[in-house]
């Protein structure tokens, strides 16, 4: 059976280890540890989240990038030979947005992966970007961003689904 | 729902570019109560503020330069606006402008990210970076990023990320979308087929 990869990037807080543990059918590998930089929570992904799923014909792993621009050579090897990248961006922090687009722009310049932006906390900040905006601020059409809420399954299934489709 | 930020992380370039053909007014707030109010309809400023009404156009861009330089936040609230009968700047003059050689740095893109030419668009540039986009053209026809286009050249990569940077202002170059650009017709096709295959298990 061979392994398929989908790659889930984005910066610091963007739920990028819940959104792999919501959908994942095995336990999730984290390399999370103590921050020690100031960056709004305790824990962060040092090097990688790991998640899988069976499709029967298929696995597909699911891999989870660290969001901090200082384990940035991650970003290559866990895009290499993927299927797919969901870039979560939290639409309450838009001074995330511009290392999102840094990452993102280097990772898809790179690798030939299809993607799509998840925005979100969009459940939870009645004071975020909406998904027209932040499509133009990436330069995309708005079909490429969909709201995403990573601690929901069937959230993160159909974001997914939405980037499989444009394959 | 708002746009903002702070402009330690935005330009002012994108700010306006992601406003867009929206109308409303944008407030750009100095961290010493300065507040800058730009009132924004059909893709042009209508009115601008400083405590007092901005009427020269020089002084104007002035002040955008200033405020964007500056530790400032910035909102924009949609909502309607006086239209006069003419704009007395339009946002394209600020967002297209002539690629000169002020760069912001928070535009910088990674050293490593790959530029494609656009060779349909024909656009003139400043002798230096003609010069530039010469030298480097054949590696941007297919892809290159600052850090090869330096190395290449003998130049500095910061240097060389300026300039594309400058190009990509233009739209002279533009971040490579590997899955298209790089995939042939039989890889894409073999692809979607796949993605088409797993895509179900995730409709149910």
């Amino acid at each position: 059976m061979t392994p398929l990869k989908l790659v889930v990037s984005g910066p610091v807080g963007a739920g990028k280890t819940t959104f792999i543990r919501s959908i994942s059918q095995t336990e999730v590998v984290s390399t999370e540890e103590v921050s020690s930089e100031e960056i709004g929570k305790t824990h962060t992904t040092v090097a990688l989240d790991f998640g899988q799923i069976d499709l029967g014909e298929h696995l597909l792993h699911i891999f989870g990038t660290p969001g901090q621009t200082r384990f940035d050579y991650m970003w290559d090897i866990l895009s290499e030979g993927a299927l797919g990248l969901i870039m979560l961006v939290p639409c309450d922090a838009p001074d995330e947005f511009p290392q999102a687009r840094r990452i993102l722009e280097y990772v898809v310049s790179r690798h030939p992966v299809e993607f799509i932006i998840g925005l979100t906390r969009t459940d939870l900040s009645a004071n975020g970007w909406d998904v027209s905006d932040v499509a133009a601020y990436f330069g995309l059409p708005e079909h490429q961003v969909l709201a995403v809420d990573p601690q929901d399954a069937a959230s993160a299934r159909r974001a997914i689904h939405h980037l499989l489709q444009r394959i | 729902m708002a746009i903002y930020g702070s402009l330690n992380e935005f330009s002012l370039r994108d700010i306006l570019t992601v406003i867009g053909g929206k109308s409303g007014v944008l407030t750009l707030d100095q961290q010493d109560g300065q507040i800058l109010r730009l009132h924004i309809a059909e893709s042009g400023v209508t009115r601008m503020s400083l405590e007092r009404p901005v009427q020269a156009r020089s002084e104007a861009i002035m002040l955008l330069r200033i405020f964007n330089q500056e530790r400032s936040t910035f909102r924009f609230e949609a909502g309607d606006v006086d239209v006069p009968r003419q704009s007395f700047l339009r946002l394209s003059e600020v967002i297209e402008s002539r690629p000169d050689t002020t760069i912001d740095e928070r535009d910088l893109p990674h050293p490593k990210t790959l530029f494609l030419l656009i060779k349909a668009r024909q656009v003139a540039l400043p002798p230096d970076l003609d010069e530039f986009l010469g030298a480097a053209e054949s590696m941007l026809a297919t892809g290159a990023s600052a850090e090869r286009i330096a190395r290449e050249l003998g130049i500095a990569v910061n240097q060389a990320r300026h300039h594309l940077q400058r190009l990509r202002q233009v739209k002279k170059v533009w971040p490579m979308q590997a899955h298209v650009d790089q995939l042939d017709h039989h890889q894409r096709q073999q692809r979607r087929s796949l993605g088409q295959r797993i895509a179900s298990f995730f409709a149910r």
